[in-house]
C-alpha cells in the first residue's frame, strides 16, 4: 500500500476559522489533500486557501465559467474552489490538491483541480499550479478561507503516497 | 472513506542529468497506471515529450489547453505524432521543480488504444492539462520520458490496483 489516508477532519457546528494537519510525516514521497468546502463568504464562490508550512506560494490558475475562460496569476495563494455563504443549501465545492516530493529541500511544485457549482447559477472549474516561496520540507497544511468561516461539514482529507 | 491502492512500481532519482528516463517491465497486473514526475531542466532545448513501448511510430494523438503568465491561454491538438506531447507554448521544464501527472488507463488492455490523461505544473508559470490516445491495442510494458531532465529529477510509478 502507498496512499495512505492519514488524517481527516470535518468541520463541526459552529465552523471553523480553518482546518490544518500538522507534524505531517515525512515518510512519504507526495502529498494529496481532499477538500469538500463551504464557507460563509458573502458569494456564491469561496476562495479558499492553502497555506504550506504558512507559506503562500505564487502559480497560475486556468477557470473556466460555463461561458467563459480565464487565466492568470496569483502571488498569496487563492488555490482551491468552495461554495459560498450565498450558495444554494448544502451545495460544496471540491478540490483536489497534490503536492510532489514535499521532504525535499527545493521549492515544492504543487496542483489543484477544483471545481463548485451552483444550482446553474454559478459554475467554476479550475486548474491551479505552483510553487511555495519556502524550501524546507512541508510538515503542516493549513486549509482556510481568509476573513471567513468555514462552515459544518467542510471536509479534508490528508494522503500520504509513498 | 476508502483508499485507493496505489502500489509504488518504480522510483527514478537521477544522480546527474539526462536526456530520458526510462522505465522498463511494467508488469501487465494492474488496471490504470500514474506516473509522477517531479523534475526540472538542466539546460534548454528539451521538450518534455512521453513514448510507449519504445514505439516511434505515427500512433500519437492529443489535445492541449494549458495557460501560461506569459501568454495567456492556449489550445492545440494533434494527431500521428511520433511521441505524447506534455508542454506545447513552453515546452521544456523549468529552472523550479515541476510536477507533471500521467494517468494511464486499462495500460494491459490488448482490444482497445490506451487514453492518457496528463495534469501539468511547469514551476507555477505554466497550468495545463492534455488528454492523449496511444494508437496501439499492445499492453504497454516500457515508458520513455524525453526532455532534459537535471540532476535529482524523479520519477515515481505507481500501478493501480484494478
Amino acid at each position: 500500500m502507498a496512499m495512505t489516508l492519514h488524517q481527516t477532519a470535518t468541520v463541526g457546528s459552529g465552523g471553523a476559522a480553518s482546518i490544518e494537519f500538522t507534524n505531517v510525516p515525512q515518510t512519504g514521497k507526495d502529498l494529496l489533500v481532499l477538500l469538500s468546502l463551504r464557507s460563509n463568504a458573502a458569494f456564491e464562490v469561496a476562495f479558499s486557501r492553502i497555506r504550506l508550512n504558512s507559506d503562500d506560494g505564487e502559480g497560475i490558475f486556468l477557470r473556466g465559467s460555463g461561458s467563459a475562460v480565464s487565466s492568470g496569476s496569483y502571488s498569496s495563494a487563492n488555490l482551491a474552489e468552495g461554495s459560498g455563504g450565498e450558495a444554494t443549501a448544502n451545495t460544496f465545492g471540491n478540490s483536489s490538491f497534490y503536492l510532489s516530493n514535499y521532504t525535499s529541500s527545493t521549492k515544492k511544485s504543487y496542483s489543484v483541480d477544483a471545481t463548485t457549482e451552483n444550482n446553474g447559477t454559478v459554475v467554476r472549474t479550475a486548474l491551479n499550479s505552483g510553487v511555495t516561496y519556502g524550501t524546507a520540507a512541508i510538515t503542516s497544511v493549513l486549509i482556510e478561507d481568509v476573513g471567513d468561516t468555514l462552515l459544518q461539514y467542510t471536509t479534508a482529507s490528508l494522503y500520504i503516497i509513498s | 472513506m476508502p483508499t485507493p491502492t496505489y502500489d509504488l512500481l518504480n522510483s527514478t532519482v537521477l544522480s546527474t542529468s539526462a536526456a530520458s528516463i526510462t522505465i522498463t517491465s511494467i508488469p501487465s497486473s494492474y488496471r490504470d497506471l500514474v506516473a509522477v514526475v517531479n523534475a526540472k531542466s538542466s539546460s534548454t532545448g528539451g521538450s518534455i515529450q512521453v513514448r510507449f513501448n519504445g514505439d516511434g511510430g505515427s500512433n500519437y494523438n492529443d489535445i492541449i489547453v494549458e495557460a501560461s503568465i506569459a501568454s495567456g491561454t492556449n489550445t492545440v491538438s494533434g494527431s500521428s505524432r511520433t511521441n505524447l506531447i506534455t508542454l506545447w507554448g513552453q515546452s521544456e521544464l523549468g529552472t523550479i521543480n515541476s510536477t507533471i501527472i500521467y494517468q494511464i488507463q486499462e495500460y494491459s488492455q490488448t482490444d482497445k488504444h490506451k487514453s492518457v490523461l496528463t495534469r501539468v505544473n511547469k514551476d507555477g508559470t505554466v497550468v495545463g492539462m492534455s488528454a492523449g490516445r496511444y494508437a496501439s491495442t499492445s499492453a504497454i510494458d516500457t515508458i520513455l520520458f524525453t526532455g532534459a531532465f537535471a540532476a535529482n529529477s524523479r520519477v515515481e510509478l505507481y500501478g493501480i490496483v484494478s
